[in-house]
């Protein structure tokens, strides 16, 4: 009977412990990172009697929660990857849909600048048309100036949001070596598992996986140790690294991130990879910094090619044309731990190396060396001294180095970042497009000979005359030379095709001269109706002058639609594909930790009849002893 | 087992989803585009920028033909206002040829053709609607023909041709200097030219002539020297006599030397001579001028006149050179017309075909788009019910 009472009440005590553990699941069913608990139930102990061994009710040995540590990782690193390509594809959607549709795009707009010039070319006097060029450039720098703009704000929001991760991070850090200390405290106190703290370090690590991609390594007393990056850790037992950003060694704007070490702090940026943060400094990265260079290498060539042809013809007033744009030089940052005394100056002066890529130039203590940001690919760099100063070419850029350089200086190169923003019209005079060329020529008016004129032009119109020339054949091989005011400034023997040079020019005659045949060669006067130099003017967009010759401005602009949509969409895609592959990491997870409310109902009826029995089979040991009482009372004095 | 959030989540989920798809299925109706950013499809997305440059492209080439025909079609009319001119001159020459004028006659002629040189000159001066002048080469604002005080026209223009492109490959070039048109005709019959000496006598008149074998021309200053009614002899500049013969005017009076023949008709005396000079270039209002003084200079006598019949043979024959100047270049101007009225027309359907293209590429196809509407929002109603019903299942209804 003593045992009857005794089993029942353990069974009573069992089933309540049950019922509450049914109970906190169901008022959990829709907590986040809630792991369903049970109850484990063990009989006791067997007590021995000379009729067999009775039983001894039931125990709670102990309340543990569903839980499998590879679901867990696994639903992780998935989450990690996940929130990595989100990102990555949210921050590319903003350049993707800078660059919008094709009829309203920069290609558009390039077009209108270059067909302006072929309208000019049709009337080159028209000083309506002239202006019209005028303005399509003006609206073309505004547009370019508005896509850096653009740039530049997502630059400062991928700051801010590399900012806000870190301090998230080392916050979930300093949580999770918390709980780390008081689940181990509590496990040694109660030999039990602290199950609700455990849940709760486990839903911290799981929001740290959002934020970056990390690795777990349970120790023996139940602590977690958690590493990010390469293997740097971030929590160790009780103990929390700290993350920090800071501005980088080049002050380029961009941020780097931190990680604190006994022996101080140590840049961890290229390590980072997975969750939010990587995401976020992968597209800075990979998309961002190339889309800004471009827009500069467009800016750069565009401005160089335009100033070169209008500095090889005539304006207006019958001058030799001047540049027409400028664009913002490139910049070379020093780092801040340099000790040398060295300054570092840059200029772009070959356009066929010229790349969308930054680079580092580091001194080693004998020399220079160019090295590509992005790739740690070495650019080949010649060199040559004279005095203290070091000239540089590499890139298409050309770098003077004066002053005394210390082994282990750096500086950052960025040799189109600022085109952009510096870019601007040098002038706004309709007149100074140069739209003839310079040079008009004839052959006499009584020539018998079937000479021709083939080309004539002035290599370098710095050291010209404009003056006006005629060439004079005495015979059909002898030529001689003559300018205005009659004097002989070349003679020769004729070779049909051989230039004829002189006073900076060249000129060249084929077919046969008979003697007494001459031909002018004269300056271009102001408000000429030659439009030769419009022509070419208007074909800049298609010199195949960038990658070594291979590329033009047009297909620069091409290769930027097509590089930010395939990097986009492939995010995106890439999203999509995770995203289910991340719900369906999830339902494996929660199939075995998640709580279904129509099996705790069902546990919940069962435990409740349970209850009821062992509740029946105390009250029929209280009436089992009422009739034993009931005897003794019966027999008593 | 599926916990009872996972359920949950997976219908809504499964909702969202739903509802994105159909909200960008309804984007595409609305714009009717189908590439609204590069990432909706990248390589098409650069295909279509090309086909919008080409696009705008051939507009420009469009219109540079517009431009260029205006241009020559102004040309063409001032060559054909030229032509009449011309020719209207030509019948005054053959007038004052008649023999029948006395000189007050021909001096009424003479301000005739001055007014007509007046009228010449007005057209090779013609500007465009922008004020450029059509004849004067590249130095488009400066007038091409000044008068100078001895009644001389000179060219002042210079002998650029500016051209425009059509398309890719073929360009036009849509003016002509006055140079070619007006100033640089050949003289003569463009080998050589013939004149009657003042001093003559004699009414001995000269034709242009003609060549009859080009081999034996040889270019040189000849003088036919009359040394009786009936007899020349013709010496070159060096004075070596190159040729003699018999005049005979009852048979045309034909002197033929160095491959070339010359025609004299009237009588001749004793010491006429007449000179053959190689051909140069002389310029349409050179020659008028020229005419307008042999008509104002000439005498009553019967050599004046025969010299005068000689002078209008040139006249005649110079201004017929002018004519066939003006007309190649008239017939330049309208092959270039041709040229770009053809390309225009390959041009346009290039155009249409790279609409078509672009039309391909990136319109929507509404018969599709609107059939995956339908069905994407039948998806989404029936996952929408389906989750209400699912929602209401619960086992702790049935528990009391």
């Amino acid at each position: 009977m003593g045992d009857m009472l005794s089993n029942g009440l353990s069974g009573l005590l069992a089933f309540q412990s049950a019922l509450d553990t049914i109970s906190n699941n169901i008022s959990n069913v829709n907590t986040p990172g809630y792991s369903g608990e049970n109850v484990n139930l063990v009989s006791g102990p067997g007590q021995a009697s000379s009729s067999g061994w009775i039983g001894n009710g039931v125990t709670v040995s102990s309340v543990t929660r569903d839980y499998n540590d590879f679901l867990a990782q696994q639903t992780n690193g998935v989450t990690s990857s996940y929130n990595q390509l989100n990102t990555l594809s949210t921050l590319a959607d903003s350049i993707n849909n800078m660059l919008g549709s094709s009829s309203a795009g920069l290609s558009a707009t390039l077009q209108s600048f270059s067909q302006s010039i072929q309208t000019l070319a049709a009337s080159p006097s028209s000083s309506a048309d002239r202006q019209a060029v005028i303005s399509q450039a003006q609206t073309l720098i505004s547009q370019l100036q508005g896509y850096q703009s653009t740039l530049g704000q997502l630059q400062t929001q991928v700051n801010t949001q590399v900012a806000s991760e870190v301090s998230t991070i080392t916050s979930l850090a300093q949580q999770i070596a918390s709980l780390n200390q008081q689940i181990t405290t509590a496990q040694n106190a109660t030999q039990q598992p602290p199950n609700q703290l455990l849940d709760e370090r486990d839903n911290l690590i799981s929001q740290l996986s959002q934020d970056v991609s990390v690795n777990t390594v349970t120790q023996s007393n139940g602590a977690i140790n958690v590493f990010i990056g390469s293997g740097q850790p971030l929590v160790v037992g009780d103990n929390a690294s700290t993350l920090t950003t800071q501005p980088d060694q080049f002050g380029s704007g961009q941020l780097q991130v931190d990680l604190s070490t006994p022996s101080g702090n140590v840049n961890i940026t290229p390590e980072i990879s997975g969750g939010t943060l990587g995401g976020t400094l992968q597209f800075s990265q990979q998309m961002l910094t190339p889309a800004q260079n471009t827009l500069g290498q467009i800016a750069v060539t565009l401005s160089s090619l335009v100033n070169t042809q209008n500095q090889a013809g005539l304006d207006q007033n019958g001058q030799i044309g001047q540049a027409l744009m400028t664009v913002g030089a490139p910049t070379v940052l020093p780092s801040s731990d340099n000790q040398g005394t060295e300054s570092v100056t840059a200029s772009i002066t070959n356009l066929g190396g010229l790349t969308t890529s930054n680079y580092y130039l580091s001194y080693n203590g004998t020399s220079w060396a160019l090295v590509d940001t992005a790739s740690g690919v070495a650019a080949p760099l010649t060199s040559s001294t004279s005095g203290t100063t070091t000239t540089l070419t590499g890139a298409g850029l050309t770098l003077t180095v004066s002053g005394t350089a210390h082994a282990g200086d750096q500086f950052l190169v960025q040799p189109t970042a600022a085109a952009v923003s510096g870019m601007a019209m040098l002038t706004t005079d309709p007149t100074a497009i140069a739209a003839a060329g310079p040079l008009v020529t004839s052959a006499g008016a009584n020539n018998s000979g079937s000479g021709v004129i083939q080309s004539a032009s002035v290599p370098d119109l710095a050291t010209w005359t404009q003056d006006d020339y005629t060439v004079s054949f005495t015979s059909p091989s002898a030529y001689t030379v003559t300018n205005s005011s009659g004097a002989t400034v070349a003679s020769g023997t004729y070779t049909a095709g051989s230039p004829i040079d002189f006073d900076g020019m060249d000129v060249t005659i084929t077919g046969a001269p008979a003697t007494g045949d001459s031909f002018a060669i004269d300056a271009n006067s102001a408000d000429s109706g030659d439009n030769s130099n419009a022509l070419l003017l208007a074909n800049v967009l298609n010199q195949n002058v960038l990658a070594g010759g291979a590329q033009s401005i047009n297909d620069v602009v091409n290769g930027l639609v097509d590089t930010v949509g395939l990097q986009t969409s492939q995010a995106q895609n890439g999203t999509t594909a995770q995203q289910a592959a991340l719900t369906s990491a999830q339902s494996a997870q929660q199939s075995v930790q998640g709580v279904n409310l129509d099996q705790q109902a069902a546990e919940m009826v069962q435990y409740q009849q349970a209850y009821q029995a062992a509740a029946e089979v105390i009250a029929t040991a209280q009436s089992l002893f009422n009739s034993v009482l009931a005897v003794f009372a019966q027999t008593g004095t | 087992m599926l916990s009872t959030a996972m359920i949950n989540e997976l219908a809504v989920s499964g909702i969202l989803n739903d509802e994105t798809e159909l909200s960008q299925t309804q984007n595409e109706l609305s714009s009717g585009t189908s590439i609204n950013t590069p990432a909706d499809n990248p390589v098409g997305a650069v295909e279509l920028q090309q086909l919008n440059n080409t696009d705008s492209q051939y507009q420009q080439y469009i219109t540079n033909g517009q431009t260029a025909n205006t241009r020559l079609a102004l040309e063409q009319s001032a060559l054909s206002s030229a032509t009449t001119t011309l020719q209207s001159v030509q019948d005054l020459v053959v007038q004052a040829n008649s023999g029948s004028n006395n000189t007050g006659d021909l001096k009424n002629i003479a301000t005739q053709v001055q007014s007509l040189q007046q009228q010449l000159l007005g057209i090779a001066n013609s500007q465009d609607a922008r004020g450029e002048y059509l004849f004067s080469g590249y130095a488009a604002t400066t007038q091409p023909f000044v008068v100078g005080a001895s009644g001389a026209v000179s060219y002042v223009g210079d002998s650029g041709e500016r051209s425009v492109p059509l398309d890719s490959s073929t360009s036009v070039q849509m003016s002509d200097p006055g140079s070619t048109v007006f100033m640089n005709v050949p003289s003569g019959n463009g080998t050589f030219t013939t004149a009657a000496s003042s001093s003559n006598t004699g009414t001995g008149v000269i034709d242009a002539g003609s060549v009859t074998n080009a081999s034996q021309w040889v270019a040189d200053q000849y003088t036919i020297t009359f040394t009786d009614a009936s007899d020349y002899q013709v010496t070159n500049s060096a004075g070596t006599v190159v040729a003699t013969g018999t005049y005979n005017a009852t048979n045309g009076g034909d002197i033929a030397f160095k491959g070339i023949e010359v025609g004299i008709t009237g009588a001749p005396v004793a010491g006429d001579t007449f000179t053959v000079s190689p051909s140069s270039t002389q310029s349409i209002f050179s020659t008028l001028n020229k005419l307008v003084d042999a008509l104002n200079g000439a005498g009553s006598s019967s050599a004046s006149m025969a010299q005068l019949s000689s002078q209008l043979n040139a006249s005649q024959q110079q201004i017929s050179q002018g004519l066939n100047q003006i007309s190649t270049v008239t017939s330049n101007v309208g092959a270039r017309i041709d040229l770009i009225g053809s390309v225009n027309t390959s041009l346009s359907s290039a155009t249409t075909t790279v609409k078509t293209e672009i039309s391909n590429l990136d319109d929507v196809d509404y018969a599709q788009a609107t059939a995956q509407y339908s069905q994407q929002y039948t998806a989404l109603q029936a996952a929408e019910e389906s989750y209400a019903s699912l929602a209401q299942l619960s086992l702790f209804k049935y528990l009391s």
